[in-house]
């Protein structure tokens, strides 16, 4: 298992190499740059010009600034924003906690929603109710953030003046509107994967064998069924909980919320190329240490997976 | 496994009820915050309340809150007053710097200069306030005018605008440690209006700055800058030891509410007390709030800039051809909801430059007159039209530009959209590829303050337009000291503007502050900057 998990940390090199490269040349061939954009609509002479693309590094070419970019990377350094002069890294520590508080709850509010409507769904398929259970998850998705964040808080906010409205005050009171509109986008991928594999579980032979031995049907389905069903349902699960931590800046707009989805967006408009490149390396690492620690969760949560990983030494395809 | 779900069940009720019971206990936290610091506040005024008592007596005491919370809608990127003009900064920078003189309403008053000589409008004595302390504990003196106005000079982020203005100070001289000469290069009738600008030419400490890399953070102001969290917050404590009047208030905090109903959800709602900008789609929600009242005023100029090197708006005569095709008021009534006044000129509406009597001088303002905008077409060098393309970059300049297009096609002018964002229009300006730009320029109130567009080479000078009869003129006036004479020249100034339209004027945006109506103490600066120094909040 240790190889294991080596080997997968070793295959994030290429991948941050890619990324890094990815974004250095997209930012480059994007118009304007930071230089311009604080000359902003004035005028001015060619030696301020020349003065500040040197100042920001960037009166060299291309190849140049990414190798150099990767040398600091190498020591752990992310480097300086160019907009606002502070490490990248300071900046990215003073948002992960709200991002990380706000991503846990949004995928709890997924997994209480969808996990029971998706296996109602699943007992009941085909009626009446696994329509409106299935209606009801995709009104999720297709109900835009904006506009859900805004009626939220009219009526819970303005109307009934239960919760905050915007911003992060550390309570999880601040944290609930929002969470629950990042929530429900989420609920319609996580219903759907509850379902179709609740139904791949619940008419194979072993469940038919549990009820024969008389067990009740609540038995069958939440322990017997779920359990098996559960591996996709972690996987989705674990994908949504490394994408929200990736930051919402249309969610994190409305409520204010000082996240590092608003960051990334403000600096791509900015065209800070050290602070989006940061960003984006930092939320691929931990995007995939999450799809690793899921992966690692099969074997907690399935036995025919950790038998495998006792077998030989190293996981096999399911 | 039924082990692992029963942990995974219980490990969310746990977490449920830790969150019930931490929000609970937040609460009554802050609730215990408050009333002790109440107390506080209550025992620091009660010297002072006992002394107004004695002057004034039996008027009923208002308690105010130490708090004032303003929402705003822009992000501010750094402290640096030098650094940046924008009008959401100013708010702060108000509060935390000042300039040596201060300038409201047509008047001078002292601030960090107590008294100030002019000979000849070329050279200014300044004798400055003594004892007056820096944020960070350093002395007020001449050596940080010296500094801050060579900090200004040579800083490569200084804002154009302010070092345009710092370039007409020839030198800056320091006769004794309180007592500073400085010699222009020209005359300059705004001279003293320039140098009372806070968001540019407030007072910085030559020993902070030399101390840290954000000593420019460091003022004399009534404010000290304290928490700095661009994306969310920005926080002014009050400066106890401030040489003049101390605000009621402790503790001022701007928060950054990006989304407009957002944020006047959030005044509605009592946790802002101020609501920069709402959106003027919901004006009416605030006329209808008892609770709330909003503070209107016309801002920023909004112009079709043109590129006046590209065809085919190089041609004065296909450039008039767009204006007589223009209706201002649709634009108004389709972009921007009725809230806006037509422009007829290049000027701000309350400078004592404004002229737009073109009548008087035998032209016609601009009006939507298609036979003559046709006329116009006839003369110039594309008379069959042509196309142009208008480079803007927010939602309401599309919608603008929607409506210039229709408005084009009836004399046969056809109209591209090109929706870029900031740094895609910086790029384009500095390739000079663009067409028309719509854009809006913030004007004050001082006779020469919109040549920064209409000067060769000038800050918001964007078409590259260069009329030698104008740069001569907009000279003379800041010289003329005979203001019939100088009148006479802005008129003529504005009257060759209007007949050649490097710039088209479309609207002043009627911008709004909503507030909740316990708020008192505000101030209004030029520009559409509001001063919070002295805001209150009633309990």
């Amino acid at each position: 298992m240790w190889r294991y998990c080596l080997r997968r940390i070793l295959q994030l090199i290429p991948i941050i190499i890619g990324v890094s490269f990815l974004i250095y040349f997209l930012m480059d061939i994007a118009p304007g740059d930071i230089v311009l954009l604080k000359m902003g609509d004035n005028n001015m002479t060619a030696e301020q010009i020349e003065a500040l693309y040197e100042q920001y590094g960037l009166n060299q070419p291309l190849p140049v600034r990414y190798l150099k970019y990767m040398g600091r990377l190498l020591q752990g350094d992310l480097g300086i924003s160019q907009a606002t002069g502070e490490p990248v890294m300071d900046m990215f520590m003073a948002r992960i906690g709200s991002t990380a508080r706000l991503a846990i709850a949004s995928v709890l509010v997924s997994i209480i929603i969808s996990i029971p409507l998706g296996i109602i769904s699943a007992v009941h398929d085909g009626t009446v109710i696994d329509n409106v259970a299935s209606f009801g998850t995709l009104l999720g998705l297709s109900i835009p953030n904006f506009w859900l964040g805004l009626v939220l808080i009219i009526v819970f906010s303005l109307k009934l003046g239960w919760l905050p409205s915007n911003g992060d005050d550390g309570t999880i009171k601040s944290l609930i509107l929002p969470a629950i509109t990042i929530g429900t986008s989420l609920t319609a991928a996580l219903g759907r994967t509850t379902r179709s594999s609740m139904l791949d579980v619940i008419h194979q032979d072993y469940l038919r064998t549990v009820r024969a031995k008389g067990a009740s049907e609540k038995i069958v389905i939440w322990k017997h069924a779920l359990k098996n069903a559960m591996i996709p349902i972690l996987t989705v699960a674990g994908e949504q909980f490394a994408g929200v931590l990736g930051g919402s800046a249309l969610t994190e707009t409305v409520f204010a919320w000082p996240g590092t989805g608003r960051l990334l967006i403000d600096s791509i408009n900015g065209r800070d190329v050290t602070t989006v490149t940061g960003l984006l390396i930092l939320k691929t690492l931990i995007g995939s240490v999450i799809i690793l620690i899921v992966d690692l969760l099969y074997a907690a949560v399935d036995p025919r997976v950790r038998a495998r990983f006792a077998n030989s030494g190293r996981r096999k395809k399911k | 496994m039924k082990r692992v779900l029963a942990l995974v069940l219980a490990t969310i009720m746990a977490l449920s009820l830790v969150a019930c019971s931490s929000g609970a206990a937040d609460n009554s936290a802050a609730t215990q915050a408050d009333a002790q610091s109440a107390t506080e506040a209550a025992k620091a005024e009660a010297p002072a309340a006992t002394e107004a008592a004695a002057t004034e007596a039996a008027v009923p005491e208002v308690e105010y809150k130490e708090e004032v919370i303003i929402g705003t809608d822009t992000k501010v990127n750094s402290l640096d007053i030098q650094e940046n003009c924008a009008i959401a900064s100013g708010y702060i920078y108000l509060m935390t710097h000042e300039p040596l003189v201060h300038y409201y309403e047509g008047e001078f008053f002292p601030k960090l200069a107590e008294t100030w000589e002019n000979k000849d409008g070329l050279e200014y004595t300044f004798h400055l306030r003594k004892g007056i302390k820096f944020h960070d504990g350093s002395e007020f003196s001449a050596d940080d005018v010296l500094f801050t106005i060579k900090r200004a000079k040579e800083n490569p982020t200084t804002h154009a605008n302010v070092k345009a203005f710092v370039d007409t100070i020839e030198s800056v001289t320091k006769v004794d440690d309180y007592t500073v000469v400085f010699k222009l290069t020209e005359v300059n009738n705004d001279f003293l209006i320039d140098m009372s600008k806070t968001g540019s030419l407030g007072m910085l400490s030559e020993e902070a700055c030399a101390a840290a890399e954000d000593g420019y953070k460091y003022g004399t102001g009534p404010w000290v800058n304290s928490e700095f969290f661009a994306e969310d917050h920005i926080t002014v404590v009050r400066n106890d030891d401030y040489w003049g009047e101390l605000p009621v208030t402790k503790k001022v905090t701007f928060r950054l509410i990006p989304e407009a109903s957002a944020r006047l959800i959030a005044l509605e709602n009592h946790e802002i007390d101020v609501c920069i900008y709402p959106d003027a789609s919901e004006y009416s929600l605030v006329e209808e709030n008892p609770e709330l009242d909003m503070f209107t005023y016309t801002s920023g100029l909004n112009y079709i800039f043109y590129n006046v090197d590209q065809a085919p708006v190089d041609d004065p005569n296909f450039r008039l051809a767009l204006a007589y095709a223009t209706d201002n008021q649709q634009i108004i009534d389709g972009a921007l909801g009725g809230y806006g006044v037509p422009a007829t000129t290049t000027n701000s509406l309350t400078a004592v430059s404004f002229f737009d009597d073109f009548e008087s001088v035998g032209q016609s303002k601009y009006t939507r007159d298609l036979d003559k905008a046709k006329e116009y077409l006839a003369k110039s060098k594309y008379p069959n039209g042509a196309t142009v393309t208008i480079q803007f970059t927010t939602g309401q300049r599309e919608i603008i530009s929607q409506i210039l297009q229709s408005q084009w096609k009836d004399i046969g002018v056809t109209v591209e959209l090109d929706k870029t964002d900031s740094a895609g229009r910086a790029a384009a300006k500095q390739e000079d590829k663009w067409q028309a730009y719509l854009a809006s320029v913030a004007y004050t109130d001082a006779g020469n303050s919109f040549s920064e567009t209409f000067v060769t080479d000038g800050g918001t000078n964007q078409m590259g337009w260069s009329n030698a009869r104008v740069d001569e003129l907009f000279k003379q006036c800041a010289v003329e000291t005979d203001e019939a004479k100088r009148y006479e020249m802005y008129k003529e100034i504005q009257s060759i503007i209007h007949e050649e339209c490097p710039a088209y004027p479309m609207y002043y945006a009627l911008k709004a502050i909503a507030y909740n109506k316990k708020v008192s103490g505000v101030k209004w600066e030029s520009r559409g900057v509001m001063e919070f120094a002295y805001a209150k909040v009633e309990k």
